[in-house]
């Protein structure tokens, strides 16, 4: 079980981690977007971070929804703007809860990547964020269901982001300012699908030293 | 290109507070964001609020609207950015008059993400909130594909129209009804002639030689369908009008609302010459042109974007509506 306090200790983590991102992102994201992932990131991690730095939130729910709503205040893109609607499916899936079990982590799982597609009406295979978080999601519920424990599913889970955000490269860009290139982006890793593989890393890095 | 500006990251804040010293009386920043405003009078009760938002460079879209008659509220984004869904959701607070609110805003990702965002915060509040997303620029995708289309001028018309039937004291689904009535019959199409330059860019977001212009350009610089040798005034407004009339069903009788607007560059008498064409283009149709507005405040762009607008709209009693 993980109680709120831990779960903001992980995310101030992953905030920090995500920050250090963020020269790297805009210079992937400069190839076919318009560069302004970097900016995204550095400013919304930031925020994050402050938030997070004097939250006195004692439920789980709320603390993810606030996580989104101060992400997106900071930097209201594209990218910033999906990945508030993904904290705050995330924080819609256990609201209330002060604590939560594996369980409850799947259902912030399908939260997050439910309230990504709502959003950004995109599937799997556009080349997006959701080329890497559906993966990663699939393989962690698959491992669960299976023999494994939490630490091998959420190991499974990063294994398959890795995979999901390599496999971007080959694909054409069908959403957002990317699109516009069309042919140019084949062979391009997406931007917005390596960001969520370094959070997903993070995550599931800084959670399995809390557990 | 030359600009008077003090800080290019400053732009926007310093913009909003020279707009709050000139019109005192008319706006005011909200309590929670200095990137909302509302009418200085707001919330009025019993009427329907209309809230509109998009990114900064479009000077008087979109917080020149804000007034009696027209709309309540505004947030306002960086340079070609949409505002935050926060600043949006403020703006509605601040002018809910116990009817609603309805947001009327130009259909970008960015923007339509954040509404909507917005309209959730807004039902956990039990703030009834509905969408209208103006999408005419005929150029953008076809009209098969019109949730496709960017919203560009046709806002004015949704603006106008919207906010009169407002003042009449409707409800939130027939304030709606009347603004998703015009953005149907709305079709608008872009000229470009020379691009403009973001402030904290720097450089020009394109290139376009000086004896060019691109027909169906959008307002950031999204790609149009040709770049020609420029034409004759004539010349470009039947380019212009073609492409409209051809998208909206008009038949002979019916009339029609033209607004040209030079986007804050081509110069008023340009879009005065490009009228008397429309007129007699609108004329051989069989359609009245019953309100025509060359340099009316539309779509107007401090960036230094010389463009021009042209849209076509069936027109309703209700456009003589006072407003200001």
């Amino acid at each position: 079980m993980l109680a709120t306090k831990d779960m903001l200790a992980v995310l101030q983590a992953v905030a920090s981690d995500f920050e250090s991102h963020s020269e790297e992102l805009r210079q992937l994201d400069a190839v076919i977007g318009d560069g302004d992932l970097g900016v995204t990131v550095g400013l919304g991690s930031k925020a994050l971070r402050e938030y997070l730095s004097s939250s006195d939130e004692d439920n789980i729910g709320q603390l993810l929804a606030k996580c989104g709503l101060q992400f997106n205040k900071a930097s209201p893109s594209t990218f910033g703007t999906l990945l508030a609607s993904a904290f705050m499916g995330a924080g819609k899936a256990v609201t209330g809860k002060t604590e939560i079990g594996t369980e409850d982590f799947v259902m912030i799982a399908d939260g997050a990547v439910d309230g990504i597609k709502k959003r950004g009406k995109a599937e799997v295979g556009d080349k997006t964020m959701l080329d890497c978080l559906v993966p990663a999601v699939e393989a962690f519920k698959k491992e669960l269901a299976g023999s494994a424990d939490f630490k091998g599913a959420l190991q499974a889970a990063v294994s398959a982001a890795e995979e999901g955000m390599k496999d971007t490269a080959p694909m054409m860009s069908k959403h957002g300012r990317a699109s516009w290139h069309r042919e140019k982006t084949i062979g391009v890793q997406d931007a917005g699908a390596t960001a969520m593989y370094y959070l997903i890393e993070s995550f599931a890095r800084h959670l399995l030293s809390r557990i | 290109m030359k600009k008077i500006i003090n800080d290019p990251y400053q732009v926007v804040d310093e913009t909003l507070s020279g707009i709050l010293k000139a019109y005192p009386y008319h706006l005011r920043m909200s309590k929670d964001s200095s990137r909302a405003l509302v009418r200085a009078d707001a919330p009025v009760k019993g009427k329907v609020g209309i809230c509109t938002g998009g990114g900064s460079g479009h000077i008087p879209v979109f917080l020149g609207y804000v007034g009696p008659g027209l709309l309540d509220g505004v947030s306002v984004g960086n340079v070609f950015s949409s505002p935050g869904a926060d600043d949006m959701f403020t703006a509605t607070k601040e002018v809910n008059g116990g009817a609603g609110v309805l947001y009327i805003f130009g259909n970008y990702s960015g923007d339509v993400m954040n509404f909507e965002m917005a309209a959730e915060m807004a039902g956990m509040e039990d703030i009834p909130v509905q969408m209208s997303i103006v999408k005419d620029d005929v150029v953008s995708a076809p009209r098969s594909e019109k949730d496709r289309r960017r919203g560009v001028a046709g806002l004015f018309f949704a603006y106008k129209l919207a906010g009169a039937k407002a003042d009449t004291m409707a409800s939130l689904e027939e304030v709606k009804a009347t603004a998703d009535q015009v953005i149907e019959e709305t079709c608008s199409i872009g000229v470009a002639l020379s691009p403009c330059t973001i402030p904290a860019a720097g450089q020009p977001t394109f290139t376009i030689a000086e004896d060019e212009m691109e027909v169906g350009m959008g307002i950031h610089g999204e790609p149009g369908l040709e770049r020609t040798k420029l034409k004759k005034a004539d010349e470009i407004a039947d380019i212009m009008a073609e492409k409209v009339i051809a998208d909206l069903p008009f038949k002979s009788g019916d009339e029609a609302a033209v607004l040209i607007n030079g986007l804050g560059a081509t110069p008023p008498e340009e879009l005065f010459i490009l009228n008397n064409r429309f007129h007699d283009i609108l004329q051989k149709h069989g359609i009245r042109l019953a309100y025509s507005a060359p340099a009316e405040p539309g779509v107007q762009d401090p960036a230094g974007r010389p463009r021009i607008l042209a849209i076509f709209v069936a027109v309703e009693v209700i456009l003589a509506y006072a407003c200001h």
